[in-house]
């Protein structure tokens, strides 16, 4: 691993055919999305008899999936020189660290457009929603591949627009009444606009940082700055410090910790149900992975000066989310809110600064995506049918009504409490483990007794999220699975029908990728852990 | 790898396999049909092929993982004296820090675990299959044997990981699963209120000890450096494992263990938990699950014995719960919570051993527990079915009353020789009196030699036998074992009477009701059946009142009897089993049970290192054997006399009965200290987290606003307000950056 590093230092250009394989991953989703969005409507019209938008938006993602997968398997990192005066420079590159990311971001965004095919939006313009998707993808799959900081910013922002007229044109008003009885809207274009107002603002203060890092150092290639970093000679600890309060709110706002969280709930509940899985699945994993790939390695000594500070944040954000999900009224919401939580152990297990912390941070990433995921999917299809998503209005007795959906969900929810043998745990325990020896290396020794505590807020965090994720299962999926005023009248019943097995193509590879990677989760950890010691070399 | 793990690996596969085969039927073959639509003949024709999948895949699979059982027992027996059996390492999950080994620790202790589980869920399945429809028929609801074989499965799978785990971490998943296939059964009557109820309750109740656990184990294995058994047992052993660290883990291991064992203060579920259909409540919640708990004390022997602390609080709640329990137990209206309180305290005993370092004599105590309690609750499913009621105080008017209804007008003493005339049931009295004989601790059965066993361990540690930590020889170690004998030897011999009181009540209610033939009423036999349906729905509406009965849902039952008022003997028939009816499968699973129930303590009397000395063996013997009947005597006089007190209505005008019968009331407690201050900050944050989210959304929005319009205004009007910022900001950062 970190041969291949220290060889692909710097621009290095153009050797062989393998380094195309990456390229081509972040090209296809791009050259799709424009594609789908620019060519005129009347084209369309002449071979929709034959051929829908959606469908190509398949077959490209197929396409896609399979370059990514090949990719970082056997593709070689690519770096080539773009602004050279400011020492910017364009490449793609795929690390242990990046590469589960990518092939989640492939999988998730064919999973979404598979979705589509059948199950159509209700705003309508599949056309314009699939083009968008592409160009979500082609946003964060250039995040993950990205080599250079400014290359990073700049792949940050790309997916952030299309999410903006994802929410707002296809996104649904969220009308809830609060347990105190209240009744709240939230428009979906006021829930997107806060969004992507919070998050400029976010990039904006990131983008800042960036250039700081990369004119102080006079590069802006992430190897190279690692490097320094972890041989000592990178950049000054006040520098740095800057360059983290910078970069870190950035990433805080997307990850997001709390309380930085506001724009997350309301935009998850408001985004159709593949925007939602965007958001959650893989939207949320840039703002972690710029923790990992940026302000551990880059900026090491400001990492362990703020370290206790973070993991403070995140035990927080565990328990506060897990409490406020305790008194969601809207499924949507509460599972939003639960990635308050979920993030939190992640960004705690980044903040202990040690290999397993780190190690189990990744997991917790690469589980939470498959598992918050599949729980939007599955409260997507509960949409489809009846209309809502408040627990009031839907109907009780999932087991009884719509039992393989019922089942689904009930997994879902073990899983997303972290029940061991599936994917969740993993990250949660090493990230304990993490937790209870935080770094202590050189002259930072990270202070252990307040991470002690943190272990056990953590903890509590951890039997709380078990009650609100039992109480969804015990309102929606147990109960008597008749007598519902609602929904037994003849009248307002539609489509409530069972599982389709298209449903079931794009719910069962997420529910079975929980189960395995629960199972062995060495497949991941066997990769990842050396790569944790190595984003380390600069904490000392 | 060696034939031990292999045996080992197809254990825990077997059961899986079982269960994913019944897994696999149950999906394909799930409706929706609405209960309304009758099936048509095809339809019942399919459900019936399902059903027959399910139950052969789940039985063939748990049968050979017993066959499979008794291999490993056997190498065993043939290796005898090599006991150090070293962990086989299948596969390494690296972490980063220590590794966690996917290994299997195929000993004794854990061959003779595995014959328990795989031997009780053989028996359970088999009694499931003709049980579940009768139970479900008797509450007109859907028969979903199919998931249930599954789940059985499943569990049972989990249990052998947990018991063949030679790595703490690997342990800990085991236990988790355990505990979800706990939830999902007892809440397996999920239109049910009190099913789902009580299964969140468990779940959540044992997740705090679970997690506490989980904190333990990570503590345990950062001080030894590795997540196995034999790495961190050896750890400990050394003196210098002896750390305020190790007290630490082991008060959270102990936390741990009072989940899954019910023990003080995380007991509150296991009462509950009786909502489940009662086979579960044989396999998981009396004979195998609430066990692990004691195993995982057995496997972490050195945590009680590294730490004098931790081995005297361990006797401590051993104490409490096994005497506070069984006074529970005696106050009881509900027979499958007489039982729940019973398995609470058999607990407590097998922790109590544990706190006195006698590892042998818990898991001998657990094995012999394991076998009678789930007699006890396969015989109270039966009767329960035939009663149509689990209240104590009705069983046997109601099954006096069921003779009559079939026509049966003679006049005999007892329904149990009318009983005994059926195809079958002849087996239910008889393991009733055995299964409660043993519980009480009568010669020759099972508990009587377990229960002693654990009382001669108490004694010789009172007397100062050497701790297990002997190697750092220090005398505080001893004094703590000293101090943990005396507490559970005290404590248990009281326990002794109790036990012998409440198994003595029990049994006369099932058998001959509140007062002996003599004084009943003259023609209470006669009444009619109107009259005591009538009397029976009273009760039932003090019954709905009090809390403490969320148990075999009476609704329903109520239900058939005013759908047909003018039948009487559907009225009374419509419980699921008369006599004479005793399925074939349920009636093999008693039969079996009783061979062990009745012969295990014979075979286990010459084991040398369950009795070190035949004094004590014969002394606690008698004193057991004197206070067991005075006991006894005790409730027999009064039922001869007065009559026992086995309603609602009787029982509730002294509030101490009331208040032990609440189980000393600690779920007001817990409601009033934890769950109202929970709920009570979860609705506060909820109000500031709306509050926050709405005004700094607004916020947020009104500022960029604001800028966007100020710039707009400084570049002439069309300037996007995100890159004139990134504009100003890039400016004024390179500017910076290139001043020196």
């Amino acid at each position: 691993m970190t041969t291949t590093v220290t060889s692909q230092l710097g621009p290095s250009g153009l050797h062989s055919a393998s380094q195309l394989w990456l390229l081509a991953a972040l090209a296809l989703p791009a050259l799709g999305a424009l594609l789908l969005l620019v060519t005129p409507a009347g084209w369309w019209q002449r071979w929709s008899s034959r051929v829908q938008p959606v469908t190509v938006a398949v077959g490209i993602s197929t396409v896609t999936l399979a370059v990514t997968v090949l990719g970082t398997a056997l593709g070689r990192p690519l770096s080539l020189s773009w602004v050279p005066s400011l020492g910017i420079s364009f490449g793609v590159r795929s690390d242990a660290l990046s590469g589960p990311l990518v092939v989640l971001t492939a999988a998730i965004t064919w999973l979404c457009l598979v979705h589509l095919v059948r199950v159509r939006p209700v705003a309508g313009r599949p056309r314009a929603l699939a083009g968008l998707i592409l160009l979500v993808q082609t946003g964060l799959m250039g995040v993950f591949l990205a080599t250079d900081l400014m290359q990073f910013f700049v792949f940050f922002e790309v997916a952030l627009v299309p999410l903006w007229f994802m929410v707002a044109v296809w996104g649904s008003d969220v009308e809830e009444t609060t347990p105190d009885g209240h009744q709240l809207i939230t428009t979906a274009h006021r829930a997107a606009t806060q969004f992507v107002c919070y998050t400029v603002v976010g990039s904006t203060l990131m983008l800042v940082g960036l250039l700081l890092v990369g004119l102080r150092a006079g590069t802006f290639d992430m190897a190279l700055l690692t490097q320094r970093a972890a041989n000592g000679w990178g950049l000054s600890t006040s520098t740095q410090l800057a360059a983290l309060a910078l970069i870190g709110t950035g990433l805080a706002i997307k990850v997001p910790i709390w309380p930085l969280h506001a724009w997350l709930p309301a935009a998850h509940t408001a985004a159709p149900t593949v925007g939602s899985v965007l958001l959650a699945a893989v939207m949320l994993k840039t703002g972690t992975y710029g923790l990992l790939r940026i302000a551990v390695p880059i900026l090491p000594e400001a990492m362990v000066r703020v370290a206790p500070y973070l993991a403070g944040l995140a035990v927080a954000g565990i328990v506060i989310a897990a409490l406020a999900c305790l008194r969601q009224t809207d499924l949507k919401r509460m599972i939003a809110y639960g990635s308050v939580g979920h993030m939190g152990f992640v960004v705690l297990g980044i903040s202990t600064l040690t290999p397993v912390g780190l190690t189990g941070a990744m997991l917790a990433n690469i589980a939470h995506g498959i598992i918050t995921g599949l729980l939007f999917f599955l409260v997507g299809a509960l949409k489809d049918r009846y209309h809502t998503s408040a627990l009031a209005d839907l109907p009780r007795g999932l087991y009884g009504r719509l039992p393989r959906l019922g089942v689904l969900l009930a997994f879902a929810a073990f899983a997303s409490l972290g029940l061991p043998g599936l994917a969740g745990f993993w990250g949660e325990l090493f990230t304990l483990m993490g937790a209870y020896h935080p770094a202590s290396v050189g002259s930072h020794t990270l202070p252990q007794g307040l991470f002690h505590v943190y272990l056990g807020v953590a903890v509590v965090g951890l039997v709380l999220t078990a009650a609100y994720l039992l109480r969804m299962v015990r309102q929606v999926v147990q109960g008597p699975s008749s007598g519902h005023p609602r929904h037994d009248s003849a009248s307002t019943a539609g489509w409530v029908g069972e599982l389709s097995g298209h449903e079931l193509l794009v719910f069962a590879p997420l529910a079975v990728a929980a189960l395995v990677l629960g199972l062995a989760p060495q497949l991941l950890t066997w990769l990842v852990s050396p790569w944790a010691q190595h984003l380390l070399e600069g904490v000392r | 790898m060696t034939t031990s793990t292999v045996v080992a690996c197809l254990l825990i596969l077997l059961p899986a396999a079982g269960a994913f085969l019944a897994a696999g039927v149950s999906w394909q073959t799930t409706s929706t049909g609405a209960p309304e639509q009758s099936p048509t003949s095809a339809q019942k024709a399919r459900e019936q092929a399902a059903n027959r999948a399910a139950f052969l895949s789940s039985v063939i699979a748990t049968g050979l993982a017993a066959a499979c059982a008794v291999a490993l027992a056997a190498i065993h027996d043939r290796a005898q004296g090599n006991a150090d059996v070293a962990s086989h390492v299948l596969a390494t999950i690296p972490t980063g820090a220590q590794p966690i080994h996917l290994s299997l620790l195929p000993d004794s202790y854990a061959a003779t675990l595995a014959l328990l589980v795989t031997g009780v869920a053989l028996l359970v399945q088999l009694y499931a299959r003709a049980y579940l429809p009768l139970h479900a028929r008797e509450h007109g609801w859907p028969v979903r044997y199919r998931s249930f074989a599954a789940i059985v499965g499943l569990f049972t799978s989990a249990m052998l990981l947990l018991v063949l785990a030679g790595d703490v971490i690997v342990l800990f998943v085991g236990w988790e699963v355990m505990g979800l296939c706990s939830y999902l059964l007892i809440g397996y009557d999920w239109q049910h209120q009190p099913a789902r109820a009580a299964a969140l309750k468990a779940f959540l109740v044992t997740r705090v000890g679970d997690v506490a656990l989980l904190v333990g184990l990570i503590m345990l294995g950062a001080q030894a450096g590795g997540f196995d058994l034999p790495t961190i047992s050896q750890t400990l052993r050394s003196p210098a494992g002896h750390t305020v660290v190790v007290t630490v883990a082991g008060l959270l291991v102990l936390l741990g263990i009072a989940g899954k064992s019910a023990q003080v203060p995380l007991h509150l579920w296991l009462p509950d938990a009786m909502a489940g259909p009662t086979p579960v409540s044989a396999l998981i919640h009396a004979a195998t699950m609430v066990a692990a708990g004691v195993f995982l004390g057995v496997r972490l022997q050195m945590v009680f014995s590294a730490s004098g602390v931790v081995m005297v609080t361990a006797a401590v709640i051993a104490a409490l719960t096994m005497l506070g329990a069984a006074l529970a137990a005696l106050v009881q209206t509900d027979l499958k919570r007489v039982l729940a309180y019973s398995t609470i305290s058999q607990l407590g005993f097998m922790l109590g051993a544990v706190a006195v370092e006698a590892p042998q004599a818990a898991l001998y105590h657990l094995t012999s527990h394991g076998a009678f309690k789930a007699l006890l609750f396969l015989t109270a499913g039966a009767v329960i079915l035939a009663a149509g009621t689990g209240q104590v105080g009705l069983i046997a008017a109601r099954l006096r009353l069921h003779r009559q209804a079939v026509g049966d007008q003679s006049h005999t003493t007892a329904w149990l020789q009318k009983l005994s005339t059926g195809r079958g049931f002849f087996v239910v009295p008889v393991a009733w009196v055995v299964g409660l004989a043993s519980l009480a601790g009568v010669p020759p059965l099972a508990g009587f030699f377990s229960k002693d066993g654990v009382l001669e361990a108490a004694l010789e540690a009172w007397n100062g036998r050497p701790s297990l930590a002997s190697a750092g020889a220090q005398g505080s170690q001893v004094d703590s074992l000293a101090v943990a004998g005396q507490v559970v030897l005290v404590a248990g011999l009281a326990t002794v009477i109790v036990t012998a009181a409440y198994v003595t009540r029990v049994g006369l209610l099932v058998l001959a009701g509140p007062r002996p033939a003599a004084q009943r009423e003259a023609g209470e036999d006669q009444l009619s059946v109107q009259e005591v349906e009538q009397g029976e729905s009273e009760h039932l509406t003090d019954l709905s009142a009090a809390t403490s009965s969320p148990v075999t849902g009476q609704e329903p039952t109520l239900q058939a009897s005013t759908d047909t008022p003018s039948l009487p003997i559907p009225s009374v028939g419509a419980r699921a089993l008369g006599p004479g009816q005793l399925p074939a499968l349920m009636a093999t699973a008693l039969v079996v049970l009783l061979v062990p129930t009745a012969l295990l303590g014979l075979a286990m009397v010459g084991v040398e290192a369950l009795h070190t000395s035949p004094a004590h063996m014969a002394m606690i013997g008698a004193i057991t054997l004197a206070l067991g009947a005075a006991g006894a005597l005790a409730v027999w006089v009064r039922w001869r006399t007065t009559g026992l007190a086995c309603s609602d209505q009787s029982l509730t005008h002294r509030r101490l009965t009331t208040w032990v019968r609440s189980g000393f009331g600690l779920d007001a407690v817990v409601e009033m200290v934890v769950l109202a201050p929970a709920r009570a900050l979860a609705a506060a944050i909820d109000r500031t987290e709306r509050a926050g989210t709405d005004r700094a959304g607004s916020g947020v929005a009104a500022l960029v606003g604001r800028l966007g319009s100020w710039t707009q205004r400084a570049h002439s009007g069309n300037a996007q307000l995100s890159l004139s910022l990134l504009a100003a900001a890039a400016l004024a950062l390179a500017v910076w950056a290139v001043i020196p």
